[in-house]
């Protein structure tokens, strides 16, 4: 056979395999008797299926294999598992085996049951293991592999360490506070360590800390936590963390809150709170009795008593002092005002151990009282943590770019640079023991250090530039984040031509950049050559040409000039389809994609737009369903969003049902009096208003009043709607509103 | 071992029509050596699927590097190949014990007895019509290694060849038919 009978064969074929019989009769009829002969036999063979002997092998073996993959004796690939150790926050954890050379080596499995799409996971896990695999330190639990089950389902393999969570351990073996602190120094060696390799473990908390029989600690799951936050980075990812933070007593104030920004710092607070527990034998911030959302929000604003104060009577005066001072400086809220590094941690434990005097200075009265007007702005959490934010993100542009060679030169010489930019001891300065380089200035002075240091070295510098530019971004700097973006463009065109992926990305900086400032046409002009590059570069399936779809999509439908809005849905559309390929069906950014498309089309509302929007939102509330659970702010607004589109099509009692849910849902959520609970009684008091029910109308559009009086300002077009609103039901008696 | 088939897959994407000649022989012995360690155990529930072997190949030879997709696709590609030389290697091995006498016996290996007969007279045959199939659709000739071979799914398989999965699925569905008529024929052609 050759190739052009092939194709015209599967040609056929494929068009017949799942046709009716009379089709298929009626197109052999067409074809030359010996296509169709031929044709007709490969049909025949189609329509009874029957495996080939080495499939139904691997049939039999998948079926009795890896499927019932999580019972003792069950396979995963190499390895044999043994028994539950127990259940961590993100599943269970299994001890397991392999052969090694004829002897059995043993490991920890740890099962990751995430709503994540497991083939994310896996993606990451394989951008993140390069940079685990290095951290080799007797104290850390290496991460030695990773995979998913036929399922399906994703899991990582750790090193197994036999040993008791550190405070138990403690409790049990009745060490003293001078072993609990050399203990503490040998934990904070080990972090250190991994921060030096830009590793934050994000996750620190006694049942990750184990101490061995031998008396030696070990850290695990390094590197864990970030690895689930990055595959669901996304549009949610933010709300996703403060919501399934398994072990919250130990979250630090940015992990909580929307626009913390998690660094070598978070480790810092976790560190302190883990001291404070290991000395005054109570935690910190305690889950008892509360609620999560209280936990939540005892971290983001109440300050701990001392440990000396909770600390049974005899260790109570060893503590007040300097171990007071110690641990509230590294629990402190604002993460530029904590030790500015766990080393820093580690010497002033090791000075009070030793008897000298230690670092940190107690908070002054003036400070206290400056905070508790700031509470509500809580600074961006920038200090060393910073550098290591930075050359995270170098490390990955770089990495994803180059090819291992370049990738390990680029990495280092960006840490070198950003290590040298904080060369300078905050403590030998002789300022104020933990002020920190205010988030303003560090950026002005890195920008110029980068100008200066990278002159000859035009790649690094345009990347440094952006990624500057990035930070000014999430500021709202955006003046500043734009000039640094169009900088950094025109050294890559410069550098790379116009047609390059590294272009593209700048512009999309700056496109953002443009927009926010309301310059929507050369934000278009921006956002449409990113677009053309990256469609042309990296395909229509790539994430980034998605996100040069969507960003178009969003401006064009802000924008509003003639035409925009019909472009809009047919760019939207397109973002969605590529969103569907690059992620599936089934998944958050699809979702948000979904719920986007939906907007357009209820505000276009051409034929058949509003149809297609309810589906849309209908499927979009499932998958946030599947993945957040019903409590979840944003399954609520999926909600709302689905009851606007039913309500437009008539159907005023499935919007009251829907809303029914929905305004409960951000009332636990986002509390009663947000705004959004508001939009939820307008729209409950239009959909009772469609049914004839104007009481109900009337009692729906006051309480959304009262809400929205509350909380937005008088001249808000909320207010406007809502005391229209109910005006106008107030003019016309109960009873008297159009027929039901 | 790891840097040279991080070095040849490079010079497989570049075009080096060497590369190939080298790469299969590497992952042929490694895969090979696994399969063996594996069977040796003999234990109750032993499995030996070829995707196991492969991705514990992968780990093993490429696994502490971060390698890109480029070089995952033909890792896997190349993969299949020494996978599919292997069992049928192994089937001839074993066609051999069986009919004896034969100046070219093979010494059975640990791996032989995974096969059945059936199995491997079926795979023997296959490997012989994969020429054929070649000839007329080099992709869908990719798409039953890769699936019968590696034991990869559709998803993946489209992945690695950078292909719509609707067209994986439909050079199997045609492959398949095609691959069970010609094997059902295998009677009346010359041996």
């Amino acid at each position: 056979m050759n190739e052009a009978r092939w194709s015209e064969l599967e040609a056929e074929f494929s068009r017949l395999a799942e046709a009716s019989a009379e089709e298929r009769r009626a197109r052999l009829a067409e074809l030359a008797p010996d296509l169709a002969a031929e044709l007709g036999e490969l049909l025949a063979l189609h329509d009874q299926p029957e495996l080939l002997a080495i499939e139904a092998r691997r049939e039999r073996e998948g079926a009795s294999g890896p499927r019932s993959s999580f019972v003792p004796g069950g396979r995963l690939g190499p390895y044999e598992l043994v028994e539950p150790l127990g259940e961590g926050g993100m599943g269970e954890v299994w001890l397991a085996e392999r052969d090694e050379a004829g002897f059995r080596r043993r490991v920890a499995i740890k099962r990751i049951r995430t709503g994540l799409a497991s083939a994310e996971l896996l993606r990451r896990f394989q951008v993140e293991r390069h940079a685990l695999a290095r951290l080799s330190h007797r104290s850390i639990a290496r991460l030695l592999d990773g995979g998913e089950t036929a399922d399906g389902e994703p899991f990582v393999v750790l090193e197994y360490v036999a040993g008791q969570p550190i405070t138990t351990a403690c409790a049990e073996r009745r060490l003293g506070l001078d072993a609990r602190l050399a203990l503490f120094e040998e934990i904070c060696r080990a972090v250190a360590y991994a921060h030096a390799h830009l590793v934050v473990h994000r996750d620190i908390k006694p049942s990750n800390i184990l101490l061995t029989p031998e008396g030696e600690v070990r850290l695990l799951d390094f590197g864990i936590a970030k690895l689930l936050d990055d595959a669901a980075d996304g549009p949610e990812a933010r709300t996703r963390t403060a919501h399934t933070l398994a072990t919250p007593e130990y979250a630090s104030p940015e992990q909580l809150s929307a626009t913390g920004v998690v660094s070598t710092a978070t480790d810092v607070h976790a560190l302190g709170a883990l001291l404070y527990e290991l000395v005054a034998g109570q935690r910190a911030f305690r889950a008892h009795e509360t609620s999560p959302v209280e936990l939540a929000s005892a971290i983001l604003q109440v300050e701990p008593p001392p440990p000396s104060q909770v600390a049974p009577r005899e260790l109570a005066r060893a503590l007040r002092g300097d171990l007071d001072t110690i641990v509230l400086t590294a629990l402190r809220k604002e993460p530029e005002r904590r030790y500015p590094s766990v080393e820093q941690l580690a010497e002033d434990v090791a000075r009070f151990r030793s008897g000298h005097p230690i670092r940190a200075r107690p908070e002054t009265l003036a400070y206290r009282a400056r905070k508790l007007v700031a509470r509500h702005r809580l600074a961006f959490g920038l200090g060393l943590g910073a550098a290591v934010v930075l050359a995270g993100l170098a490390v990955q542009t770089v990495r994803e770019r180059d090819t291992a060679r370049a990738e390990r030169d680029a990495a280092r010489e960006v840490t070198e640079f950003l290590v040298s930019l904080f060369d300078a001891d905050p403590y030998a300065s002789g300022t104020q023991a933990t002020s920190a380089t205010p988030l303003g200035t560090f950026l002005t002075d890195s920008e110029s250090a980068v100008r200066e240091r990278l002159a000859d070295r035009p790649e690094l510098r345009a990347r440094l530039l952006m990624m500057l530019g990035r930070l000014h971004a999430n500021l709202g700097e955006l003046e500043s984040a734009g000039k640094l973006a169009a900088e950094s463009l025109a050294e890559r065109r410069r550098l790379f031509g116009n047609d390059h992926p590294d272009v593209a990305e700048a512009l999309n900086i700056l496109g953002t950049a443009q927009q926010e400032n309301g310059e929507l046409d050369a934000a278009d002009r921006s956002f449409r050559e990113a677009l053309a590059i990256r469609e042309r570069r990296l395909g229509a399936d790539h994430a980034d040409t998605a996100e040069s779809l969507n960003n178009l999509a969003v401006l064009l439908s802000s924008r509003r000039g003639p035409g925009d809005l019909d472009e809009a849905v047919v760019i939207g559309s397109r973002a969605l389809e590529s969103y569907r390929r690059r992620f599936g069906n089934d998944h958050l950014d699809t979702a948000q994609a979904l719920n986007n498309q939906a907007v357009r089309l209820f505000f276009r509302r051409a034929a058949g737009d509003l149809e297609i929007a309810a589906s849309n939102c209908a499927e979009a509330l499932e998958i946030r369903r599947k993945h957040l659970g019903e409590d979840h702010p944003l399954v609520a607004t999926a909600r709302h969003n689905l009851a606007n589109m039913r309500l437009e099509q008539g159907d005023a009692t499935g919007a009251v049902a829907l809303l029914e849910l929905s305004i409960g849902q951000w009332e636990r959520t986002l509390g009663p009096g947000h705004p959004r609970v508001a939009r939820g009684y307008l729209l409950r008091s239009k959909a009772f208003e469609r049914l004839g029910d104007r009481p109900g109308a009337l009692v729906a559009a006051r309480k959304g009043l009262a809400i929205s009086v509350a909380a937005l300002p008088a001249d808000h077009p909320q207010v406007a709607e809502l005391k229209a609103r109910v005006a106008e039901l107030e003019a016309k008696p109960a009873g008297a509103g159009s027929p039901p | 071992m790891s840097g040279e088939v991080t070095r040849w897959l490079g010079r497989l994407r570049a075009g080096d029509g060497e590369a190939l000649g080298h790469l299969v022989p590497m992952l042929y012995d490694e895969l090979r050596a696994l399969a063996g360690h594996l069977l040796a155990g003999e234990r109750a529930g032993h499995t030996l699927t070829p995707t196991a072997l492969v991705h514990e190949a992968y780990l093993r030879l490429l696994g502490e590097r971060r390698i890109g997709v480029d070089d995952r696709g033909d890792f896997f590609a190349v993969a299949a190949t020494a996978m599919r030389r292997i069992l049928v290697d192994s089937a001839r091995r074993r066609r051999s014990a069986k009919r004896g006498g034969d100046a070219q016996r093979l010494p059975l290996e640990a791996v032989d007895s995974w096969l059945t007969d059936d199995e491997a007279e079926e795979l023997i045959a296959i490997d012989e019509l994969l020429g054929s199939l070649e000839a007329a659709s080099p992709r869908a000739r990719q798409v039953v290694e890769l699936r019968l071979f590696v034991g990869l799914g559709h998803e993946e398989t489209a992945a690695l060849l950078g292909v719509h999965e609707k067209t994986v699925r439909r050079d199997w569905q045609m492959a398949h038919a095609w691959l069970r008529r010609e094997l059902g024929r295998g009677g009346d052609r010359p041996a």
